[in-house]
């Protein structure tokens, strides 16, 4: 096994003159999962996207257990499960029509039995032969996972997992994540809700404008933070810079 | 009234940023109308003059009654055929399942003004309605217009003559649309329409074996006759233009008046009905299209497990066939070719009759090219300002799995290929059997096509994906209108230079070639041709596996 399955370098992309990302390095190893943090607009998702190989990197490099993503994209490629914010479904197939599709994709045929389980532990078995159409969001997502799950993945790439999913599923998602990291497997979560960062990971890494500005475990975070007993949160938002005066300003007013 | 207007900014605002913010996308429509309008026109202007020749053999009286009228009550009524069947599609889309409908019902709107608005918006100002529908007709009847000397009112009476027409047979599509919609879902609909052209097709082959020259001629005529005095509007728009031609403008303008009654009251009473059935029916689309069940579970597990090719291929036919489209497609290509078909082989008549049936086959088919460059090349409005999310929805997927630059170009390229291959090579066949050709002219024709619609398809393929590293909405201009045009110019370029083979045997259009053998000839144009299109094989494959890599999401 290698000793890191992600590994970032010097990556940097740019948008024409405007740079999204600049310069960021970090690696993630087996067995552990990974926050990605940082306000609307940082780079978290432009980041992802490099690393599973939808977006170019201007600079710098990115490897997949040990595979070039730009290089050798087809090996790197089958490397990881990648759930983007909003998933790539096709409205026209049903569920089950996705998942053998997706899992040929990664040479995988997988047992009817194995699809319905999976199915069945996201709740929504009753809507396997249904177009995708007809899926709420918070079932497109569950099928998304699904589908990123179905090849056995080292790493999983996850674009704000929870959104859309109901308490029960959230749940099942930690799990998953727990069983996956105890087999080896890595995950590489962007995410904002603060309380399955600090739960789950084992390190987090903060992107603000596009740089890296921390890169660490919750609890090495909490120690640089000021105040007796910081949350992540706290973290958080003391390193992308509190509030502004304008924000302020009106924070005071609303207590008028 | 405020409602009224912030709508109608809403749609002029979508409008101007799909035409004039999206750069790339206005050169290409310009350019494309232009292309295609200028081919179109140039052919029809050339065949115009011969039949203005012809017209001159004539009496005018006999002229007009046994030419013209039968030619512009065709060209008029064929338009307005496929208006109608278009709105019984378009209909469904505008007013069941667009996604403005989730934000536009529940806001506080009167129910009766949003509907009155999209109806009156879709069937007389849409660009649907007033590009698509009206401009495709017109070079026929310029080209009449100029073969019959006909005064400077005659072109200025065109327009609004078409564009009436166009709103009567729309607001009728529509009307019929929303009282389909209650008893029958969008798939149902599409089936029926389908199994009429297949009986439509039928009619015209039995047609063909069955009946002799002279019967298929007074069938023709009593069939013009008659639809004409059937549908009176019709005849009012035909008359109209031959009183104009005749010299009797008081009286053309006279029927164009009536016209105009005509159509504002079927219009008014089409919206009338529909308005009192469509929000009933709105409700059981809603009910119907989302609770879809699928009966194609057993095929697409015994097909996907073979390959990952396979599955990809098949993936698309799916989506195809689930969206209709490939239903649609091919009903049209089959009831546009086959009505090609039965004109064209009557090309033996006598020579004025053969030069009338080769102008309506022309514009025909010209029409059928524009429209298929239309719907294959030019996204729709709402597509063309957001042409990245498009790729991101329809390549998302394959992007992030393991699929290499080779697997995705062929498996694409499979994908839309092979049923344009059956297709088109049966039609092939069917015509070469009707027309009497040899096995060697059926199989030059059927390699012919293959190697036409392969390479184009390849081409287009590649150029669609073509983009720029940079996450800009725009392109180039000029590489913009190209990417466009460019399947097109080809298309026509390849087969022209084997038109120019054949042709030359007949006719010695170049002078310093006269004394060179048929065969020679024959066989250069072949050669050219044949280099020409495996040089776009390859070329477009290489291009479409390096864009693939290069594509950012």
């Amino acid at each position: 096994m290698p000793e890191v399955i992600l590994n970032v370098q010097n990556l940097s992309k740019c948008y024409g003159k405007f740079t999204a990302v600049n310069d960021i390095s970090f690696d993630i190893k087996p067995g552990e999962v990974f926050g990605f943090l940082g306000p609307n607009g940082a780079g978290k998702t432009t980041t992802m996207k490099v690393c599973t190989g939808l977006l170019k990197p201007t600079k710098g490099f990115v490897t997949v257990s040990g595979f070039d993503i730009v290089k050798q994209s087809v090996e790197a490629k089958s490397q990881f499960g990648y759930v983007p914010d909003n998933p790539f479904l096709y409205d026209k197939l049903s569920g089950r029509e996705f998942i053998y599709f997706v899992s040929r994709l990664y040479n995988q045929y997988p047992s009817e039995q194995k699809i319905k389980e999976l199915f069945d532990s996201f709740e929504i078995s009753d809507k396997i032969d249904e177009l995708i159409q007809t899926y709420s969001r918070g079932m497109r997502q569950k099928v998304a996972l699904i589908s990123a799950l179905i090849h056995n993945p080292k790493i999983l790439f996850l674009d704000e997992p929870t959104a859309n999913l109901d308490p029960r599923s959230v749940r099942l998602t930690k799990d998953i994540f727990r069983v996956m990291t105890k087999k080896g497997g890595s995950v590489f979560l962007s995410t904002h809700v603060m309380e399955i960062a600090e739960r789950l990971c084992d390190r987090i890494g903060v992107i603000h404008n596009g740089k890296l500005i921390a890169y660490n475990s919750v609890s090495e975070l909490k120690k640089q933070a000021s105040g007796e007993t910081p949350t992540l949160e706290d973290v958080f938002f003391e390193l992308t810079g509190g509030y502004n005066t304008e924000t302020k300003k009106l924070l005071e007013e609303l207590e008028k | 009234m405020l409602i009224i207007k912030a709508l109608l900014q809403k749609e002029i605002i979508a409008l101007q940023n799909t035409y004039f913010k999206a750069r790339d996308q206005k050169q290409g429509i310009i350019a494309l109308f232009f292309l295609g309008s200028t081919t179109t026109l140039g052919i029809i202007w050339y065949l115009a003059v011969q039949f203005k020749q012809m017209l001159e053999f004539y009496p005018v009286e006999m002229a007009i009654r046994f030419m013209i009228f039968p030619f512009l009550n065709l060209i008029l009524l064929w338009s307005m055929v496929s208006d109608f069947t278009a709105m019984l599609y378009e209909v469904r889309l505008k007013f069941y399942l667009s996604p403005e409908l989730k934000l536009l019902i529940p806001s506080p709107i009167s129910a009766t003004t949003l509907f009155i608005f999209k109806f009156l918006w879709t069937t007389c100002f849409s660009a649907f309605a007033m590009g698509n529908r009206t401009i495709f007709v017109l070079s026929p009847l310029i080209a009449l217009g100029i073969a019959s000397l006909a005064p400077w009112h005659y072109f200025l009476f065109l327009m609004p003559i078409v564009y009436l027409l166009s709103v009567i047979s729309a607001s009728l599509g529509a009307l019929l649309s929303i009282f389909l919609t209650r008893i029958l879902t969008t798939k149902r609909l599409i089936q029926i329409i389908t199994i009429f052209g297949l009986l439509w097709s039928g009619f015209l082959i039995f047609i063909f074996i069955w009946e002799d020259t002279e019967n298929l001629l007074s069938l023709l005529m009593n069939l013009t006759e008659a639809t004409a005095s059937a549908l009176f509007f019709l005849n009012d728009a035909v008359k109209s233009l031959i009183n104009i031609i005749q010299g009797n403008t008081a009286k053309a303008f006279e029927l164009l008046l009536r016209l105009f009654l005509t159509s504002g009251v079927i219009l008014f009473i089409s919206m009338f009905i529909a308005g009192r059935v469509y929000y009933s029916g709105y409700d059981k689309v809603q009910a119907t299209e989302g609770n879809v069940k699928i009966k194609t579970k057993r095929l697409f597990e015994t097909f996907s497990a073979k390959s990952k090719w396979g599955n990809l291929v098949f993936i698309e036919w799916i989506k195809a066939l689930r969206n209709h489209e490939m239903a649609q497609g091919s009903i049209f290509i089959v009831i546009v070719l086959f009505s090609c078909l039965f004109f064209a082989s009557r090309i033996e008549l006598s020579y004025p009759y053969s030069m009338l049936i080769q102008l309506i086959n022309i514009s025909a088919i010209g029409f059928l090219i524009t429209v298929a460059v239309e719907m294959l090349f030019v996204p729709l409005n709402t597509d063309a300002v957001t042409h990245k999310d498009l790729l991101k929805d329809r390549y998302g997927l394959l992007k992030a799995a393991p699929i290499s630059g080779i697997d995705f170009m062929w498996c694409q390229w499979l994908a839309s290929f092979v049923p344009i291959f059956f297709l088109g090579g049966s039609i092939s066949i069917i015509f070469n059997f009707l027309t009497g050709n040899s096995v060697l002219v059926t199989f030059l024709s059927f390699a012919v096509l293959s190697l036409l619609t392969g390479s184009v398809n390849l081409l287009a393929l590649a150029l669609y994906i073509e983009r720029p590293t940079e996450q800009h909405e725009t392109y180039n201009s000029v590489f913009g209108a190209l990417r466009k045009v460019l399947p097109f110019l080809y298309y026509i370029f390849a087969l022209s230079i084997l038109a120019i083979g054949l042709v030359h045997t007949h006719i010695r259009i170049l002078n310093f070639l006269n004394n060179t053998p048929e065969w020679l000839i024959i066989t250069i144009s072949g050669v050219i041709f044949l280099v020409l299109s495996c040089i776009t094989i390859c070329y477009s494959f290489r291009l479409g596996v390096k864009q693939w890599e290069r594509m950012e999401i």
